[in-house]
């Protein structure tokens, strides 16, 4: 009895030209679109790779070491190769960070870019299934139930031996799986070009990566389409059902998820970054001034012997240096820590403000899902705050190794106090180099929204089943 | 007798569920939002004021200019209250610029620290219009001609001698009417709330951009109507009409505007931030390295100070005529995108009200040769100038006079300019408009009402 209901609700739904425009969409949207985001992942990893050669000639352009700890060196985050499907937060330009040995890492932005771009959202897979699929698993679900009762054929169905269980059930298959097959397809044929494309091979993890976030994207449906069945089941009519699905559609789509970010900043605001910038360098200013003092301290209590020359000056000039040295990675440690205190207490108000948000968001399976989707693909807001916390590991080695390369010479500052200067080599310099977090992470990370959508699926199926049990079929 | 017809539409719209969900939407929605975006700016406005005078509360405690010099000048651009109803560019706007004589111009972090806004559209009025507003209007029509036949209320109706065209227009007006007047009621409380809940205000001229808007938007709705009337007299089923209303709206609102400026990326790139930069040092490094020799012959400080003023005025027109450059091909960049983008009628509406809105590529592109240019060159010639009257006073320690400091001030397009921009969108919207009813005219009038 299953497989016959199931067959006919599967030809129905092929036979129909819903099936023709989701087809259409989802075939050509998610192609045409990876091909374009292909082209824009060989840009962007061209510009990289200059950008990288550039800032390592910037930094090898300098004097010496005293230069390249004033001016610091400047790092960039790699394109990711799974943005070709996934986009997210590839769009920010805030991917070019200054490291310095005296303050924490700070990002900065660009402002040639292209503006069009700004305006519109990427069209990558993300939004194929957050926006175009799940506005058609309503358009395939929203008169399963209340058009054959309109038609007066489920009535005429539901006088066989056919129990309504088995009904509901072949519904809901039969739908989803004519939904899906072309998206299926399309996930192939996209594998396909990924997997044939010279530049853009995946590692094993992104191939992983890659097959999870659509499996996300199959339940993500799921639950779009049996939130569909159940309010046709609840609708005594298909126009009734089609305007409350696009009313759900409006606020879960394109609102839900978009003003949550602006209601949490408003529930639990946070500091903004130019103040605590601000604050920083406040701090190191009061810092560096008072370090000023004490040198010129330390420079007059010298004075006398420094004068004297010879043996007594030399030794008093190599005295004076090495207190200057010890005063100067004191200062250093400090002003990092400043930096490091703010940031961290940013961070924090941050991380209250995005959970706050996520929170808020999650009423809508579709927050869940980019969520799942661009952490996975590592495009999303954990990345981020990865990065973020590799340019900090980052900087401290840069530190280091200024230190040991400066420590016979007191800092590079040996010329002021007859020491050798260092020569300037920087071909043993620590090179930053972003992996993103481990995929097993990733996944980890994403076990909550998963499970969220999951539980609503199931019980937005359960909700559906129940409703029809009780239909009235006249 | 249109008059009848016009009424019979809108009491047949009002008294049905699909206006019931659509003015409510129409109300949540863009009431909502104003009332959000609202609040969003009043934040950022006096995130501006507190950023300002502890930037101010910095600069006076700095103990010399050397330090001001190192350090730089740290400026932003005044946030703009229309951009609670067009968002468009203005976060990138936002950015703080630091200047400093010492490095490359810097542009800080984005104002919105939360990632989370990057990855979700910005729920504006424009952003509500365009794509859910839009939805709703050819949704409200899309079986106004096919439904009427599937009901047989048609050939009832034209049995009876009633031109063909005054029922076209008849549904036409009444459609309009109903989106029209829910949009009104829901912009003007949204405004009212606005203004209660907030402190933004507009000004005499930012209400006549807000008036320019409006117009853009009742053009924008209009296309769609007409655009859903087409479509409903080139379909015999209302279900039939209901499927291709959605593919063309899903390839007008959500294909085209979003995928040409990634295609138009490819077409014409721009080269990397690195390079450009690494052009500019080699000028740099060029420029002073031509007059190293000569000042180190150089007998007087005054000729010193000549070979460094020629060697800057070398730099400043060099980097003029490299960013030039640049600036050409990222606005053939935007050009481009913006001209096959306009097939959708979308993309026009977006680029006609960020431009009213002073939030537009436009508007954009003057900010970034503002600050790349414009300012850079104030910025210079203010710090040489504030150092030649403090070594006049022989004295270069003491607080720095930040009334003296160059102000960051882009100046805004006049309306005029501003109407000039969004003319070509404006007229786009107003050419689908004719096509879409003219094609829904002649079709309906071969239309089969059997």
């Amino acid at each position: 009895m299953l497989p016959a209901l199931l067959r006919k609700e599967f030809m129905e739904h092929v036979l129909s030209m819903r099936f023709v425009v989701a087809s259409l969409l989802s075939v050509v949207l998610v192609l045409v679109s990876l091909i374009v985001l292909k082209g824009d992942y060989t840009q962007k990893k061209e510009a990289y790779d200059l950008n990288r050669g550039a800032y390592r000639q910037q930094a090898e352009r300098h004097d010496d070491y005293s230069d390249l700890e004033l001016e610091g060196i400047r790092v960039e985050r790699p394109p990711q190769k799974l943005q070709v499907s996934y986009y997210g937060l590839e769009k920010l330009e805030d991917k070019t960070a200054r490291i310095m040995a005296y303050l924490a890492p700070t990002l900065f932005g660009e402002l040639y870019k292209s503006p069009v771009s700004a305006l519109f959202p990427t069209p990558d897979m993300l939004y194929v299934v957050a926006v175009v699929l799940s506005l058609m698993a309503f358009v395939f679900s929203y008169d399963a139930i209340s058009g054959e009762r309109e038609a007066e054929t489920l009535k005429l169905a539901l006088s066989y031996s056919v129990p309504r269980d088995r009904f509901i059930l072949a519904k809901w298959l039969g739908g989803y799986l004519s939904l899906m097959t072309p998206f299926a397809i399309a996930l192939v044929a996209a594998a396909v070009i990924i997997g044939l494309s010279e530049n853009l091979g995946f590692t094993v993890s992104q191939w992983f990566a890659y097959t999870i976030a659509a499996a996300a994207s199959f339940v993500f449906i799921a639950v779009m389409f049996s939130l569909g069945l159940f309010v046709s089941c609840r609708c005594a009519r298909s126009a009734t059902a089609i305007m409350v699905l696009l009313f759900i559609w409006v606020g879960m789509v394109l609102m839900v998820p978009n003003v949550s970010p602006y209601i949490s900043s408003q529930i639990t605001p946070v500091t903004a970054y130019g103040v605590v910038e601000n604050k920083i360098r406040q701090r190191v200013n009061d810092e560096v001034r008072a370090f000023f003092s004490r040198m010129e301290e330390e420079r007059r209590r010298y004075g006398g012997r420094l004068r004297q020359g010879g043996q007594v000056g030399e030794q008093a000039r190599k005295e004076l240096g090495e207190r200057i040295d010890k005063m100067w990675n004191e200062l250093q440690n400090r002003t990092n820590s400043i930096a490091e205190e703010e940031w961290t207490a940013h961070e924090r108000e941050l991380a209250r403000q995005i959970g706050v948000a996520k929170m808020i968001s999650r009423i809508s399976p579709v927050s869940s899902f980019v969520y799942i989707a661009t952490d996975l693909a590592g495009t999303g807001v954990r990345k981020q705050l990865h990065f973020m916390r590799a340019l900090r590991e980052y900087q401290k080695l840069f530190r280091q190794y200024l230190r040991e390369k400066t420590k016979s010479s007191l800092g590079g500052r040996g010329y002021f106090f007859g020491g050798d200067e260092p020569e300037y080599d920087i071909s043993d310099m620590p090179v930053f180099s972003y992996e993103g977090e481990p995929v097993s992470a990733r996944l980890a990370g994403s076990l909550l929204d998963f499970g969220m959508l999951g539980v609503e699926a199931v019980v937005l199926f359960m909700a559906a089943f129940l409703s029809f049990l009780r239909v009235d079929i006249m | 007798m249109f008059a009848v017809l016009v009424k019979k539409e809108i009491l047949n719209n009002i008294l049905s569920f699909r206006f019931a969900v659509t003015f409510l939407l129409f109300f949540l929605l863009i009431s909502g939002s104003m009332v959000m975006m609202a609040a969003n700016h009043s934040k950022q406005m006096h995130d501006y004021y507190n950023l300002t005078a502890a930037y101010r509360q910095r600069v006076e405690q700095m103990r010399d200019f050397q330090e001001f010099e190192i350090f730089g000048m740290t400026s932003r651009r005044r946030p703009n209250p229309l951009s609670a109803v067009a968002m468009g560019l203005e976060p990138d706007m936002s950015r703080s610029v630091t200047n400093s004589l010492w490095q490359d111009i810097e542009i800080g972090g984005s104002p919105y620290a939360n990632p989370l806004f990057a990855l979700f559209s910005t729920p504006d009025v424009t952003y509500v219009i365009s794509i859910i507003v839009s939805l709703l209007a050819i949704l409200f029509v899309f079986d106004a001609v096919c439904g009427e036949k599937e009901e047989e209320t048609l050939k009832l109706m034209l049995s009876n001698s009633v031109p063909r065209d005054t029922v076209l227009m008849g549904k036409c007006v009444g459609a309009l009417a109903c989106l029209y007047a829910s949009l009104f009621i829901s912009l003007g409380s949204g405004l009212v709330a606005a203004r209660v809940i907030s402190s933004l205000a507009f000004s005499g001229t930012e209400w006549l951009r807000m008036g320019g808007l409006f117009l853009v938007v009742l053009l924008y709705i209009s296309v769609f109507v007409m655009l859903g009337l087409f479509i409903s007299t080139s379909t015999q089923r209302s279900g039939t009409s209901l499927m291709i209303s959605l593919l063309v709206w899903v390839v007008l609102v959500l294909g085209v505007p979003n995928l040409v400026p990634v295609v138009a990326r490819q077409i014409v790139p721009l080269p990397s931030m690195a390079r450009l930069a690494g052009e500019e040092r080699a000028i740099h490094e060029e420029e002073w390295g031509n007059i190293r020799q000569r000042l180190r012959e150089a007998r007087t400080q005054e000729e010193r100070r000549e070979l460094i003023t020629e060697a800057r005025q070398a730099i400043e027109r060099r980097l003029g005529m490299l960013r030039d450059n640049y600036e050409n091909r990222y606005i053939q960049q935007a050009t481009l995108a913006k001209m096959i983008s306009r097939v959708s009628p979308s993309a026009c509406f977006t680029y006609a009200s960020t431009a009213l809105a002073l939030t537009g590529i436009d508007t954009y592109t003057d900010f970034v040769r503002y600050v790349y240019l414009d300012f850079r060159s104030r910025f210079e010639r203010g710090i040489a100038e504030l150092r030649r009257d403090r070594r006049s006073r022989e004295s270069e320690v003491g607080a720095i006079d930040f009334e003296r400091l160059p102000k960051f001030e882009p100046e805004n397009d006049t309306i005029q300019l501003s109407f000039k921009h969004a003319l070509t969108d404006i007229g786009l919207l107003c050419a689908y408009n004719m096509l879409f009813f003219l094609t829904a005219f002649v079709k309906f009038l071969r239309y089969d009402v059997k």
